[in-house]
């Protein structure tokens, strides 16, 4: 968020180059008794170039600033995240500098008891940065600030090391810095210019007129650029319920017993992945309750079998990625060498299957009315695009992909999950946010019908999905009315589920906008629709699926989040954990009644019943996407994730993670395992920018405003993976944010406890080749744990990784038993060495 | 956000239309029917943000040169059923009436009805709302059941 993009555009206007003057003469003459030592800031320049603003009430833009960390006069630090949300006035100081620097602190303090008399105060800071730090440590500052009677409570006098201010001053305000690297008593020079920064940590301005004139030109700046900023919920960018909400939180953290000692932290910095998410203008700019808010996927796989896990992040704007592991939890951009560049699609969601039994994992790529592709893998990384002769380049609204073995013939079927028509065919380019402000690209999208939200009153609008039936040698064949799996749900994706147990691989197709459904599998023949005989009531807005066995009594159970219900009405922070209580109108719902307004979890009773136990097990959140299930705390019971926040123009929303309680219930756990709140307290982000003096002026934003105009909105999530992303036995997580970096949530729990788990990769052999529908049981002790291996990893994605066993405190086990698509249930009960990947290859029968 | 602060930024384009009706209406000599009503059938349709009602003029029948019209505030006879023609000519709205525990969407293309009857003269509120977009003041206003020998159509 915060790189140093100089994007050079042409050098500064003559006025500009005249200021720069000024200031090598005003700052050859600060420091008493030390002028002769001064070096002369010869290769020190870097020229600011400003993009020049289209109108005089635009403020120039000029770069943005480095991360940086410093020491304020209390001890503390004071870092760019501090700042981060705040306007501030810079200038640079001495204390051995006296009279001029003392002048400039007058000025500083003179600026401050202006803005003080006006609402801008709570959103300003002041901040002076000594240029000689060795001499002005926090106590000497402190000691000047309180002589000279400044007010200190939102200015902060900075010191740190040497090269620290150094390069600050130098590359990130890129101001003239000289120094003698001899002589460790020669502070750097000083300019007497002050700098302004901007809420996001942009330059805005260069001043040193302090005459009345100039004064009144850096007063009118800062409370332009004041003004610039619009949050969108007004609460979204400092939210005041996210401290008590992790207070109580932590508090109720006595009553779990389950392990909850250990924490996430949020490396993506670290793990070198630059992704970033990017928007079509349908969820920024001109805003509409449109299903492109419902965003993206990211799916993992080891793609050149090298051992790790690579992590493919889909995109509306911009190329999808993929991120190759390198170990050590860093990564490197191989879209290009990979063969996946592709700039050419409004992306939704990817999922990873082997399609062609050669043990490497193949990709289909689901886009919005582009097309669909499918990939195939040549085993080392790079694919090909094999689309046409597939067969499988569906152009519909697609969302989620669904690889499994309907027929069970041993090769993976695809089901393509399509939401419905909720595009006009009105074409409009994509504009991004740079840091330079709005940036019209050459990418192009179909603009969502005003009334899109509608769609399933409208039938007309109707998508039916598409399953389609893998024929061999990569070619596929749409069954879908062959088979009678004829949906035409408004559906994001869709769950494999043997519902009635019968070894043939049902389907449980959520529904965003009504009634969910369920398909049984009649022999790989036929699907019948039972949706009302296993589910009689669903959640209306059903957004996310996951299935797993959250009781370890050896079934399936299924968690579905609902989204659209938590739009009915605004909702109290402490409301989030109840069922939404404001309907809309039947004419509105069309489900009779018989719809749950949140998230449902279907206890599987075993014996073809399911029960609904959402609220008894503490299972409800707030505006959820995607839910991905993993054993966080590698005890043994499967533990959830839920992406969750709906972005601009709405209010913040916590993602949810939830510790299985051993099968009894969940615990709210996004503050005690650290993932809440988020790093540095950064809640909002710059969402896209209005010209109120040029194009977008008179506009429902702009109303009679002028200047340019920066909408921030709240940061959230879509989609998230669990996995072991840096192989040191424990489950990280890594998210897709909407319209941002993903985050890297790398977890400490091996560092804090000793762990039991067991790894079990499968290779089929009359099944498809990467045991695509399996179910492993693992018996340790008095314990069975069960998993599917379904790959349905989070949102509308699929990824293929080995089942992850938390063996919790058993140390020995027994034996395992996998049932395979094909039928055969094969037993391995040799030794089997914990804490390892178990490689299980799918015996002849 | 509180109806009073849309009725401060709404007042005068409010009253404008108002005004201008009576204007028109006066500039035409359409007289009050005579008769009181015993139902009503109103269109009711969304347009970027704003609610415009279209009300039966004299002739009593909907959709003739002698419409009543209405932004915002919705005027209604006093004792008479309520029939409401939900449209909209672009996005898709939520029109409800709190106290009296009515909600429908108006969705373009298609009609929805809103009927109840209305009881002596009181003043309601009326909440309208885009389905999951911003919160537009303009879309929020009030019911107004009107004594109908007493200045029903005085609006």
């Amino acid at each position: 968020m915060f790189e140093t993009k100089m994007t050079a555009i042409m050098i500064g206007r003559i006025s500009l180059l005249f200021f720069f003057g000024i200031a090598l003469t005003a700052c050859d003459k600060v420091f008493a008794g030390e002028e002769s030592e001064f070096a002369k800031p010869s290769n020190v320049w870097s020229t600011p170039a400003p993009s020049l603003p289209e109108h005089r009430d635009l403020v120039n833009i000029y770069h943005r600033l480095p991360k940086f960390s410093l020491t304020d006069q209390s001890g503390a630090e004071v870092a760019w995240h501090d700042l981060y949300g705040r306007v501030w006035i810079a200038n640079f100081m001495s204390v051995r500098c006296q009279e001029s620097c003392a002048a400039r602190n007058a000025v500083m303090n003179e600026l401050q008891a202006g803005i003080k008399e006006t609402n801008n105060w709570q959103h300003t800071r002041l901040v002076s940065i000594s240029v000689d730090p060795e001499h002005d440590g926090p106590n000497v500052l402190s000691r000047y600030a309180q002589d000279h009677g400044l007010e200190t409570s939102q200015w902060h006098f900075l010191t740190g090391p040497r090269d620290a201010v150094r390069n600050l001053v130098k590359d990130g305000f890129k101001l003239p810095v000289a120094d003698d690297p001899d002589s460790s008593a020669i502070p750097l020079l000083r300019t007497d210019m002050f700098v302004l920064v901007d809420w996001e940590g942009r330059v805005r301005g260069y001043y040193n007129d302090f005459g009345e004139e100039g004064l009144k030109i850096l007063k009118r700046d800062i409370a332009r650029v004041t003004f610039e900023r619009i949050v969108q919920h007004p609460t979204a960018a400092n939210p005041d319920w996210i401290n008590s909400r992790r207070q109580s939180q932590l508090d109720s953290a006595g009553r779990f017993d389950v392990f909850r000692d250990f924490s996430f932290s949020d490396e993506t910095a670290s793990s070198g992945i630059t992704f970033r998410h990017r928007l079509v203008d349908d969820a920024a700019s001109v805003y509409k309750a449109v299903h492109y808010d419902h965003g993206n996927g990211l799916a993992v796989a080891d793609v050149d079998l090298d051992g790790l896990h690579d992590i493919y992040f889909t995109s509306q704007s911009g190329s999808n990625e993929l991120w190759r592991n390198l170990g050590n939890g860093t990564f490197e951009n191989i879209t290009d060498s990979a063969g996946l560049n592709i700039d050419d699609r409004i992306g939704v969601a990817a999922s990873f299957g082997d399609i062609d039994n050669d043990g490497d994992p193949d990709l289909y790529i689901t886009n919005v009315r582009t097309g669909n592709l499918l990939f195939e893998n040549d085993g080392k990384g790079h694919f090909e695009n094999i689309t046409e002769r597939s067969g499988t380049g569906v152009k519909a609204h697609s969302s989620g992909s669904t690889f499994f073995d309907y027929d069970r013939d041993g090769l993976l079927d695809l089901y393509v999950s399509n939401v419905g028509v909720y595009t006009t065919d009105e074409i409009s380019n994509v504009t991004i946010y740079t840091d330079t402000g709005q940036v019209v690209t050459d990418e192009q999208y179909y603009v969502g019908f005003k009334d899109a939200f509608a769609g399933h009153l409208k039938e007309e609008r109707t998508e039916n999905s598409v399953l389609f039936r893998n024929r061999g040698n990569n070619r596929f064949e749409d069954v879908t009315r062959e088979v009678d799996l004829v949906d035409s749900s408004w559906t994001g994706d869709a769950m494999v589920i043997d519902g009635n147990n019968d070894g043939w691989p049902d389907l449980y197709v959520i529904n965003m906008q009504g009634d969910d459904e369920y398909y049984e599998n009649v022999d790989g023949k036929k699907f019948v629709r039972k949706s009302r005989e296993f589910f009689p009531k669903t959640s209306w807005g059903s957004m996310g699926i996951a299935s797993f066995d959250y009781d370890n009594d050896g079934d399936m159970d299924i968690y579905v989040t609902d989204m659209h219900s938590d739009m009915a009405a605004k909702l109290d922070v402490s409301e989030e954990k109840m069922k939404m209580e404001a309907h809309y109108p039947e004419s509105w719902l069309q489900t009779q009644g018989r719809s749950i307004f949140g998230n449902a979890f279907y206890r599987n009773e075993g014996d073809g019943r399911y029960t609904e136990i959402s609220d008894e097990i503490g299972a409800e959140n707030y505006w959820p996407w995607g839910l991905s299930s993993g054993d966080l705390n590698s005890d043994g019971y499967e533990d959830v994730f839920i992406a969750s926040s709906m972005n601009y123009p709405f209010r913040y929303a916590v993602n949810s993670v939830l510790l299985n309680n051993k099968g009894r219930g969940f615990l709210d756990s996004e503050y005690v395992l650290g993932v809440e709140p988020r790093k540095y307290g950064i809640t909002a982000a710059p969402w896209f920018e209005i010209n109120c003096s040029g194009r977008d002026a008179g506009s429902d934003l702009c109303g009679k405003t002028r200047g340019r105009r920066v909408l921030w909105g709240a940061l959230g999530s879509r989609s998230s993976v669990i996995f072991d992303l840096d192989k040191d036995g424990d489950q990280d997580i890594v998210t897709l944010e909407f319209n941002q970096p993903p985050l890297v949530l790398i977890s400490n729990l091996s560092a804090k406890t000793k762990l039991n788990y067991l790894n079990v990769k499968l290779n089929g052999t009359s099944s498809n080749k990467s045991g695509v529908g399996a179910m492993v049981k693992v018996f340790a002790g008095d314990d069975i744990y069960t998993k599917v291996n379904h790959g349905k990893s989070g949102y509308l994605s699929q990824s293929s990784f080995p089942l992850y066993f938390g063996l919790g405190s058993n140390r020995k086990i027994d034996k395992i038993e996998v049932t395979w698509p094909s039928g055969t249930t094969q037993v391995v009960d040799r030794e089997i060495k914990l804490n390892q990947l178990l490689e299980v290859t799918e015996s002849a029968q | 956000m509180s109806s009073l602060t849309s009725y401060k930024r709404y007042y005068f384009g409010r009253y404008l239309v108002v005004l201008l009706v009576t204007l028109l209406c006066s500039g035409c000599g359409v007289d009050h029917p005579q008769h009181r009503l015993d139902s009503i059938v109103i269109e009711v349709t969304a347009d970027e943000f704003n609610w415009y009602f279209r009300y039966p003029g004299p002739d009593g029948v909907l959709g003739t040169g002698d419409d009543r019209h209405s932004m915002q505030d919705l005027f209604l006879p006093d004792n008479s059923k309520v029939d409401l023609k939900l449209n909209s000519n672009d996005y898709v709205y939520m029109f409800s009436l709190p106290e009296l525990g009515m909600r429908e969407i108006a969705v373009p293309g298609l009609s929805f009805e809103l009927q109840f009857t209305t009881q002596d003269e009181q003043i309601l509120d009326l909440m309208g709302d885009q389905m999951c977009g911003f919160a537009h003041e303009s879309l929020i206003g009030k019911v107004y059941v009107r004594n109908q020998d007493d200045g029903y159509y005085d609006w």
